[in-house]
């Protein structure tokens, strides 16, 4: 019997026979079918190569995309994202990270574990994006830090919050791209960095200001290259 | 300092910083009673219900699971809180604006009601559905804030707050009315009448002298234990509790008849007719006739009968796939009728549920999210396969009470389509000709 971590309701579970078959990793299932089918995985979706949002129309980036190249010219950026950022994901992400229910982060181990752990993924560095102090004692923890404890994931927390703790979401889009660096490299890591290919984890991306000022920080650390991910886009 | 007058809230929910005041009492998030930790604003003891989690006080912190919808009450968190000052401003005779006229059994539950606020106690008043229970509680309410008591009106369902507020709004037209509901925009204002869910009667701690309960079966689950909580620390241990309802609980009904709490009766509807008494048929095993894709013949021959003699129906079933296959059979058969399906969650429910009041519809398949509160004026109903577990006793009493309301038609049929009779229909039924009984030896109603 699983308990939905989502909406409650219990529900007999169901192994497939292709999971025992191929010896996948059975990672208990914490969801219930009808939050299941509230999903939207991305990776079957024709995405844009820029921020992996689905594509609005025939080019391969998307207008956003073509501005951020402007911006960091010499900045090969390429974002990796789970799901859409549906109903259902900011009602996941309003419960874990503004109510502060810790058990939700457990949510995507599966999905975290299958995607970190994968060949390619070996020798990279995780580094989840910090938050501020003032979100810190309001929540107690950082969502993106429990998010892979959860799953598993080693991480470095080499960025260190320095800004004024405003949400991003109480900022209008123009306020949040303009906002300054909020980010600062924690000097015990700068060295372990270099030469090292990193990837930036944040739980939604949104414009993408937040990733790619964290971005820029590790740049100048020199990581050889820079992935960015997030459950959500 | 008013704001927390009666109130237990977290600092964040304070719509002022406060000043310091040595009335002011500071409750931690969590506390022990008789050897157990709960949660002090639900009072969950349930182990199961507390999470641990990482927390910026640096000890080893938990939250409350069950309540966390109303913001964390974590073990460091606290809950301030004073004792109810009843202080509220002199009110502009008169108080109540309302002028309408109660019926006889109006008059008499509205008496016992003046009796139990002016002593205290408990009052349980079982109304059937359209006896006019709202206008009863007016003159008890009246008295109550003329000896400056602090009185709130509450329900499990936001819905019949919603209902309610625009009601006693125009009944006291000059007092203020605070109402309160999870998601409204209006900051809390202290006042002495106040419209509430029992959700946020958590938020209070002994602040009313009066409190009544609408529709007091509707709450959810772990019903009894969770309802004398809310009640228990949102009232005055002095002050008066009323419950309001059409269909209690089984439990409650024991209660009533072992005479454990004092209750009023309103058998009758305030048009004076007797209720619609449910008639059973047999339909056989209707959901095997669906799967062979035939006709249940007993049912489809009484509402071609029904549409014959242009009468307007209501049709329940169980569930939305059942409610589906029923309608691609009726398309089938009675291609000339207009109607359609309605669900809880159908986008387009409000407006189908008007087309259906302007008689755009002959009849009107649903499950059993009608049950309440929606009235249509001259209406048959049917409930396709009432032996089904959704069909609880209540919801079958409250199905049968959307017949007959209007004081100019105030009959009409209810047809209970069976297959196997359960326990909850032969009881909905006992209810429905016991209450016309007893109207009839008050009294109450005509004979016909
Ligand atoms: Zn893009
Ligand atoms: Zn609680
Ligand atoms: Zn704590």
């Amino acid at each position: 019997m699983l308990t939905c971590l989502c909406c409650g309701k219990q529900e007999t579970e169901k192994v497939l026979l292709k999971d025992i078959v191929y010896f996948k990793k059975l990672v208990s299932a914490n969801r219930c079918q009808t939050c299941q089918s509230r999903l939207a995985p991305l990776a079957n979706e024709v995405t844009c190569l820029g921020c992996c949002r689905i594509k609005q129309d025939g080019n391969d980036w998307c207008l956003d995309c073509i501005k951020w190249k402007k911006t960091y010219p010499d900045y090969p950026f390429s974002h990796t994202a789970l799901f859409q950022y549906n109903s259902f994901l900011k009602e996941w992400l309003e419960n874990f990270k503004y109510k502060g229910d810790y058990r939700l982060a457990k949510l995507f181990d599966q999905e975290l574990t299958d995607y970190f752990n994968a060949k390619n993924q070996k020798n990279k560095k995780c580094i989840p994006i910090p938050i501020s102090q003032a979100s810190m004692e309001l929540r107690g923890f950082n969502q993106v830090e429990e998010l892979l404890t959860s799953a598993g994931i080693e991480f470095y927390p080499a960025l260190v919050h320095i800004g004024t703790g405003k949400k991003q979401s109480s900022k209008n889009r123009k306020e949040r791209m303009e906002s300054d660096q909020p980010f600062k490299l924690d000097e015990k890591y700068c060295k372990q960095l270099k030469n090292k290919r990193v990837i930036l984890i944040d739980d939604v991306y949104t414009t993408g200001r937040t990733l790619f000022h964290a971005a820029e920080l590790l740049r100048q650390a020199e990581a050889t290259t820079i992935e960015t991910f997030s459950i959500a886009r | 300092m008013l704001e927390i007058s009666g109130r237990e809230v977290l600092i964040e929910e304070l719509t002022a910083p406060l000043e310091k005041d040595s009335a002011i009492t500071q409750v931690e998030g969590f506390k022990v009673v008789r050897g157990q930790l709960h949660c002090s604003r639900c009072g969950t003891s349930d182990r199961k219900k507390r999470q641990i989690a990482p927390c910026s006080c640096g000890k080893d912190c938990y939250y409350c699971v069950t309540c966390l919808q109303m913001g964390k009450i974590k073990r460091c968190s606290i809950l301030y809180t004073a004792k109810e000052q009843n202080h509220f401003p002199s009110l502009k005779e008169p108080l109540l604006t309302w002028e309408g006229e109660l019926s006889k059994q109006q008059k008499e539950a509205s008496l016992a009601i003046v009796e139990t606020i002016k002593i205290g106690g408990e009052r349980f008043i079982w109304a059937v559905a359209g006896a006019g229970k709202t206008e009863m509680i007016f003159k008890g309410i009246e008295l109550a804030l003329q000896d400056k008591k602090r009185v709130c009106i509450a329900s499990p369902r936001v819905d019949v707050c919603l209902e309610l507020a625009p009601r006693l709004k125009r009944a006291f037209q000059h007092v203020p009315l605070a109402v309160l509901y999870g998601g409204s925009d209006e900051a809390y204002c202290y006042t002495q009448l106040v419209i509430a869910t029992t959700h946020q009667l958590l938020r209070f701690n002994q602040a009313f002298d009066v409190l009544i309960i609408d529709e007091v079966d509707a709450f959810p689950f772990n019903v009894d234990q969770a309802l004398q909580y809310v009640a228990k620390k949102a009232k005055k241990q002095q002050g008066a509790l009323i419950f309001l309802s059409a269909t209690p609980s089984r439990k409650m009904q024991r209660a009533i008849q072992q005479k454990k709490l004092t209750a009023t009766m309103l058998p009758a509807r305030y048009h004076g007719y007797r209720l619609p008494e449910p008639q059973l048929i047999w339909c056989g095993d209707w959901q095997k006739k669906i799967r062979q894709q035939k006709k249940i013949s007993v049912f489809f021959s009484y509402l071609k009968k029904s549409l014959d003699n242009k009468r307007r129906t209501l049709i329940f079933l169980p569930n939305i796939s059942l409610m589906q296959q029923v309608a691609r059979q009726l398309e089938h058969c009675f291609p000339d009728s207009a109607f359609t399906t309605v669900y809880a969650q159908d986008p387009k429910r409000k407006d189908k549920i008007t087309d259906m009041r302007q008689e755009k519809y002959d009849f009107l398949l649903t499950t059993t999210i009608l049950e309440r509160g929606v009235t249509f004026k001259d209406i048959d109903v049917i409930v396709l396969g009432a032996e089904d577990r959704t069909f609880t006793e209540s919801a079958l009493v409250q199905i049968a009470g959307r017949a007959g309301r209007h004081k100019d038609f105030p009959s009409g049929a209810v047809l209970f389509f069976y297959y196997g009779k359960t326990r909850a229909l032969k009881k909905a039924v006992q209810q429905i000709k016991r209450m016309n009984r007893l109207a009839m030896e008050r009294g109450l109603i005509e004979r016909c």
